[in-house]
């Protein structure tokens, strides 16, 4: 397997080469001081700490550990996460978001249709698959966590909510860099959605006037009609995301953008 | 993952195969780029390893085995025939919908259909569901699918040669049952079974002995006419073929068309709960017909161009390196 330096998820996000970067396989011994506390990734094997996945070692202080390439989604609060809905459940639903466990999103986090401010009611808890039903894909953002690890989603911007007029790749999770916005509109009339936990949703572009949206039609799986012309930006833009999969390289709209011209 | 899918999704690919650009671009009659390499078990008397771009991977094994004919006891034929017993397994790790005993059926299913499809046994087994109905026409491919059965028995009545091939699917990304055949077409191009020598012991007994020669060794007889599978799936109105996971979770009707490089019909299977009129029908057996010659044509020129390669390195000394089933 190829292993190039650009794995490297550093704190700045930029992807900057980093010359002292300590890339091993599991097995390898990493360090024979046994001054250093051990993180995850690593185990104590006569006395020396060694690698147990292939990543890239972590030194903080006096901590060591090492950050996996292949691994499950792990977020922080404040991610934008594309899900599909597997599960419908008393008040809430259950999302896969490519983690180690689906996420949760409540009845209480999302936008009821008739405004922002409508009381959630009865009815709405029996009319939950009118919402989300299983399989649907939906953008939403990390709220908190759960005790034992799962996510907890919330919808409650005009932003997020129910995906449509496009389709849907899955890219590794260590692909996806945080940014200062997840929503990219690209120039050839292709909307972008990158999903952190590599869920990625390329759509025909539909222009958003924040002031006018029809909360009603929030929930609809009505998709708006896409030209051709549209269909092949759209096919395009995959093909290129997948092709910058394949060569594991980062994924953000300015190489998208490179990728397609 | 692949067992779900959004209507809005739907009805994007529903769309889109009406106006024939698919979800990546493709056309309907498109297959993705095939990467195919023979050869990458040395332990095996044939191997090979097919990847279609989107993901599906597969790696397909022939090992030649000496064991006791089998005679039917209603016909009382086959013994003077060698026989090929087929097996199809999924990975667990190839989908998520295979884990634990996920894959049974697909497996079941598959194996029945590569038995049917290659092997000289023409009754119809039991059809794995409710809703898939199959007929084979291999009376015209000179039965086993090709494949010259009497040259692989060794002493009639006692001894043959058994094909045994297995084919592993490595990963999923759509079209399984397109790459299984491709595999296994692949996969019998490069069997070489050992040469026997046989014994006239007298009074009726013979006995023979296989000659360990690592280059005096033949080729499966008939392997040219082996047929391939096109899958085609009719989603709304029209048809596609190569469907990628998201396409396959949309398909209404699948029909598997099994055809030889002279454009016989060996083999048709139908799945799926849906329905197919009678005119597409027989449009779609004469799509997949002229497709799969096409594809047979460049499977071929493919086996053809790496076999030579070969056997040039060979030639001028250099040792020839497969990329093996680890490669990337």
């Amino acid at each position: 397997m190829e292993l190039d330096g650009d794995h490297e998820d550093g704190a700045d996000g930029s992807g900057v080469k980093d010359s002292s970067l300590h890339v091993v396989t599991p097995g390898e011994v990493i360090t024979n001081d046994t001054a250093f506390m051990r993180g995850h990734g690593t185990y104590i094997e006569n006395e020396k700490v060694v690698s147990s996945v292939a990543g890239v070692v972590d030194r903080v202080n006096k901590l060591i550990s090492v950050r996996p390439l292949h691994t499950r989604y792990t977020g922080e609060i404040g991610d934008v996460v594309v899900g599909r809905i597997t599960e419908v459940a008393q008040k809430r639903w259950k999302v896969d978001v490519s983690a180690r466990q689906d996420a949760i999103l409540m009845l209480s986090s999302i936008n009821l249709p008739g405004g922002v401010q409508r009381r959630k009611q009865e009815s709405d808890e029996l009319q939950m698959r009118s919402f989300f039903m299983e399989g649907d894909l939906v953008v939403a953002e990390v709220q908190a966590f759960f005790g034992d690890g799962a996510y907890s989603l919330h919808t409650r911007s005009l932003k997020y909510g129910k995906l449509r007029n496009g389709s849907f790749i899955s890219v590794p999770p260590a692909l996806v860099q945080r940014c200062k916005s997840h929503f990219h509109s690209l120039a050839c009339g292709v909307d972008v959605i990158l999903g952190l936990n590599g869920y990625i949703w390329v759509s025909a572009h539909v222009p958003q006037n924040l002031d006018e949206i029809d909360t009603e039609l929030v929930y609809s799986n009505k998709n708006k009609d896409i030209t051709p012309r549209d269909r092949e930006s759209i096919a395009r833009v995959g093909n290129c995301i997948r092709a910058l999969a394949d060569e594991f390289i980062f994924i953000n709209d300015t190489i998208i953008s490179f990728a397609y011209e | 993952m692949p067992s779900l899918i959004s209507p809005a999704e739907r009805d994007y690919i529903l769309k889109g195969i009406e106006c024939n650009i698919r979800a990546d671009g493709r056309q309907r009659p498109d297959y993705r780029e095939v990467i195919l390499e023979t050869g990458v078990i040395s332990q095996t008397s044939g191997s090979s390893r097919v990847r279609l771009a989107g993901g599906t991977d597969v790696l397909v094994s022939v090992k030649a085995d000496i064991g006791p004919v089998l005679v039917d006891p209603e016909t009382g034929e086959g013994a003077d025939k060698g026989q090929i017993i087929c097996n199809v397994e999924c990975a667990p790790s190839a989908s998520q919908q295979f884990e634990g005993r996920g894959a049974d059926e697909l497996n079941n299913e598959l194996t029945q259909m590569m038995t049917r499809f290659l092997s000289h046994n023409t009754t119809t087994l039991s059809t794995p569901s409710s809703t898939t109905s199959s007929s084979t026409a291999a009376s015209n491919n000179n039965g086993a699918g090709g494949i010259n059965l009497s040259k692989l028995c060794i002493i009639p009545g006692e001894q043959c040669w058994i094909l045994y091939v297995d084919a592993l699917v490595l990963d999923y990304g759509g079209n399984l049952v397109d790459a299984v055949f491709m595999g296994t077409r692949a996969a019998i191009f490069d069997t070489r079974i050992p040469k026997t020598e046989v014994q006239d012991l007298g009074d009726g007994n013979f006995d023979f002995e296989v000659l360990d020669d690592a280059e005096d060794t033949e080729v499966v007889e008939g392997r040219e006419d082996m047929p391939i599978c096109v899958t085609l799936n009719k989603i709304g109105a029209r048809h596609i073929v190569d469907a990628s996971p998201l396409e396959e979770l949309c398909t209404e009707a699948k029909l598997v068309v099994a055809v030889n490089r002279s454009g016989e019909l060996c083999g048709l299977q139908k799945g799926q709960d849906g329905g197919i009129e009678p005119s597409l029908l027989l449009e779609m057996i004469q799509f997949g017909k002229t497709l799969g010659q096409t594809l047979i044509k460049q499977l071929d020129a493919k086996i053809k161009a790496e076999a030579e390669a070969d056997m040039i390195k060979r030639q001028n000394g250099q040792p020839v390196v497969k990329l093996g089933f680890f490669a990337q």
